[in-house]
């Protein structure tokens, strides 16, 4: 009996040890990892492929004498990274990381398309790689004595990409205008091979404006381009400006056909970023960024449906007064992830993600980073499975930053 | 005032020794009369001095010396009485078939004062063999056969515990102790660089309660003893920091930050041992060697604490052994007392034998 009682103590004993096979690896699923080199690192967006892997982008700036350039990295769903690649970096060019996506139809779909911002010389260039990292082609822009791009977009009727930024305010001079003219948007298409690069909107009429993503649509039965922006526009009176979201429909040549501006009383919203809605939910677009009113800065969205028709949303949504809108991502079930910049004293800002319902109603938020130091948010993305990808950066004590990916469920939690 | 003190000391110690020499010439008497056959008047000799003569082994002789002849005299009572004074003067005396007479042989058989309990303290060193569970990497680099780099460091620890004797070989221990113990990890080519390592260090407290079933050797002066049991553990308090290392662009620290809250507070763990015990008069001196393996995942929670907001550390999952070596001290508590089943078998054969021969 007691020898029995002791076999049965032996085996509890045994059986109840923790071991790989007991433990779910949750960690593999829900994380926290940075990516870089000697130096800093500023992640700044990613895109998803149907596989679960997923393409990151940054830019390194190298320990001091300070020099920047793109990276691209390629990880895994568990964030383990498949390759790693620096582009440019070419001697005396200070470049910084814009955008990427994936082409999505065409000879070269399936690749990656980046887009960054050459500021030693006010240029753009584009990259291609292939999904190995492989580099494909690129090319430097350069039509304007400025420019600056926000975003490039594979076109889905047309062949080729479109850039989103602003140019040189020379371009359109606005002689109505009394204060400064800093920037006109811009909005540039280049052909699958690069071998064509066109300006197909520059717009005058603003101090300050800037193309934030731009698509090809078909509108009153015509293929147009809907540029997605932000702009200055005079109110009656010449000394005063309003800054709103709006946008202009445009073709690849001619001028604008319409423009729909977002009024609103405030001082100003600025754009960051702009999505395409799934057709589960009707189509359209998102347009997310910074409303400003005083020296309370919100998140602000809005939504237009697929004639740029306003739609459910077009406001502040925020749960706090320091948060700037950077970018968002749709959860087809549920409703919206938005991320942001919350500010934490004024001069460092925390890594700020919430989950709105379709109505723009707060359902959560949380905070990612220390209040002390400064960590910046870049892009989000839903992930096939449900998961939540957050890029940016966060600032470690050692005074360095690193590029950060965040993966957390459908309720913002890194589940452990 | 220093002198006066010894003074008194000088002869109250001169009283004692006047009064152990005076009881000393009243055992020989009392011998001689009992060896003439007065046994009535040897209870009346030794009584004074029983009650003044603290010397143990004056007393176990006195007590021997009276429970013959209570024997004698057939006083079953005042034998038994006796007999248990000799065992509260010496709790491992035994009688000898060949030098005692076999009534008193056969009366000790009825008795015994083994020790029920014991009593013991202990302290020494440790250090915390890593298991890892699970590797997780604060960065994106993948290392499918990584396990991460685990280096030992010496802990200490302190306890008391008490011993429960079944038998005379056979005892069931129980224990609280604790335990200081720590752990260091090295993380290197972080970031694509070889330059950049971020070394981890962690420091438990623990107070950890074993139960196990201990078999040791009853005789001699060196007595070595095994155990085999579980310990159930709870983590007082656990801290930790990182170094970080790139090169000569900076070398950093952190402090020592809390990791309670992201532990699991409760461990468990297999206890194996063994040690030798030393006699000393009627207690030990023991050195200890100890083995626990731990059955429990120590990682709770590895981002809730922001920790990884700071520094480029992220917790494995793991579980933690312990390997300790103690040196103590061990008291029985030896408890004269009358069997409930004598083991007079043997005496009764001889003397069945001996009525034979005769």
């Amino acid at each position: 009996m007691i020898n029995k009682a002791l076999f049965f103590i032996l085996i509890f004993i045994v059986l109840s040890c923790d071991t790989a096979s007991t433990i779910d690896p949750l960690f593999e699923e829900y994380f926290i990892k940075y990516y870089g080199d000697r130096g800093s690192q500023f992640g700044v967006d990613m895109v998803v492929n149907p596989d679960g892997t997923m393409v990151l982008l940054g830019t390194y700036v190298t320990p001091p004498p300070s020099k920047s350039a793109p990276f691209a990295l390629k990880v895994d769903r568990k964030g383990q990274i498949i390759w790693q690649r620096y582009l440019g970096n070419e001697e005396g060019i200070q470049e910084e990381a814009v955008d990427i996506e994936v082409v999505q139809r065409g000879p070269h779909s399936g690749d990656l398309i980046i887009v960054s911002n050459i500021t030693s010389a006010n240029q753009i260039r584009l990259f291609r790689l292939d999904q190995s990292g492989a580099g494909k082609d690129s090319v430097i822009i350069s039509v304007t004595p400025s420019q600056r791009a926000m975003s490039v977009t594979p076109l889905e009727i047309m062949d080729g990409y479109v850039i989103a930024g602003s140019g040189d305010p020379s371009l359109t001079p606005d002689p109505l205008l009394t204060i400064e003219d800093k920037q006109d948007i811009l909005g540039l298409y280049i052909d699958n091979d690069f071998d064509q690069v066109q300006k197909f909107l520059t717009q005058g009429g603003e101090s300050e404006g800037s193309g934030v993503r731009a698509f090809d649509a078909t509108y009153n039965g015509e293929t147009k381009f809907f540029m997605f922006s932000y702009a200055d526009r005079l109110t009656t009176d010449p000394n005063d400006v309003d800054l709103n979201f709006e946008a202009i429909v445009n073709g690849l040549v001619g001028n604008q056909d319409a423009i729909i501006r977002v009024e609103e009383n405030l001082e100003s919203q600025i754009g960051s970023s702009v999505i395409m809605l799934p057709p589960s939910r009707g189509g359209g677009y998102l347009m997310v960024g910074t409303g400003v009113r005083g020296n309370a800065r919100n998140i602000f969205i809005s939504i237009f449906d697929k004639e740029l028709r306003f739609t459910d949303i077009n406001k502040n949504v925020t749960v706090s007064n320091n948060v700037e809108g950077v970018a968002a991502s749709v959860d087809e079930n549920d409703g919206y992830y938005v991320l942001g910049n919350q500010s934490t004293d004024g001069e460092n800002n925390d890594i700020f993600l919430m989950k709105t319902d379709f109505l723009g109603t707060p359902q959560w938020s949380r905070v990612f980073g220390t209040a002390s130091r400064n960590d910046l948010a870049g892009g989000i993305q839903t992930l096939p499975d449900g998961r939540v990808a957050i890029i940016g950066s966060i600032a470690l004590e050692s005074q360095e930053s690193k590029m950060v990916l965040i993966v957390v469920n459908e309720r913002g939690e890194i589940e452990e | 005032m220093r002198s006066v003190y010894l003074t008194i000391v000088f002869f109250l110690l001169l009283g004692k020794s006047l009064a152990q020499d005076e009881c000393e010439v009243v055992l020989t008497r009392a011998t001689e009369e009992f060896n003439a056959g007065h046994f009535y008047i040897v209870p009346g000799l030794l009584n004074d001095c029983l009650s003044k003569n603290r010397n143990r082994e004056w007393q176990q002789r006195a007590y021997l010396l009276l429970a013959e002849t209570y024997l004698l005299l057939e006083d079953p009572i005042g034998a038994t009485q006796s007999y248990l004074n000799v065992l509260r003067a010496n709790p491992e005396y035994t009688t000898d078939a060949n030098r005692d007479p076999i009534d008193l042989v056969y009366l000790s058989r009825k008795f015994t004062a083994s020790p029920v309990f014991s009593y013991f303290v202990k302290a020494g060193l440790n250090t915390s063999p890593v298991h890892v569970i699970h590797d997780v990497k604060a960065g994106g680099e993948a290392d499918p056969d990584s396990k991460g780099n685990y280096q030992l460091r010496f802990g200490w620890q302190f306890g008391l515990g008490m011993d429960y004797n079944y038998n005379d070989r056979v005892a069931f221990g129980l224990e609280l102790n604790y335990m200081a113990t720590s752990y260091r990890t090295t993380e290197g080519s972080l970031f694509n660089s070889a330059e950049y390592s971020v070394q981890y260090t962690d420091r438990q407290n623990w107070l950890n309660i074993p139960i196990y079933a201990k078999y040791s050797r009853d005789k001699g002066t060196l007595r070595p003893y095994a155990y085999g049991g579980y310990a159930i553990g709870y983590l007082a308090s656990d801290r930790g920091s990182v170094v970080l290392e790139g090169t000569s662009i900076f070398d950093d620290e952190s402090a020592l930050t809390n990791f309670s809250d992201a532990r699991t507070r409760i461990s468990r763990a297999l206890v194996l041992g063994g040690g030798v015990k030393y006699k000393y008069k009627l207690n030990y001196f023991f050195v200890d060697l100890r083995y626990m393996a731990g059955h429990s995942n120590f990682t709770k929670e590895r981002y809730q604490n922001e920790f990884i907001y700071d520094w480029p550390h992220v917790d494995d999952n793991l579980r933690l052994d312990n390997i300790s070596l103690s040196f103590g001290y061990l008291h029985p508590l030896y408890r004269p007392r009358e069997l409930k089943r004598a083991r007079t078998k043997s005496v009764l054969r001889k003397i069945r034998k001996k009525d034979d021969d005769q």
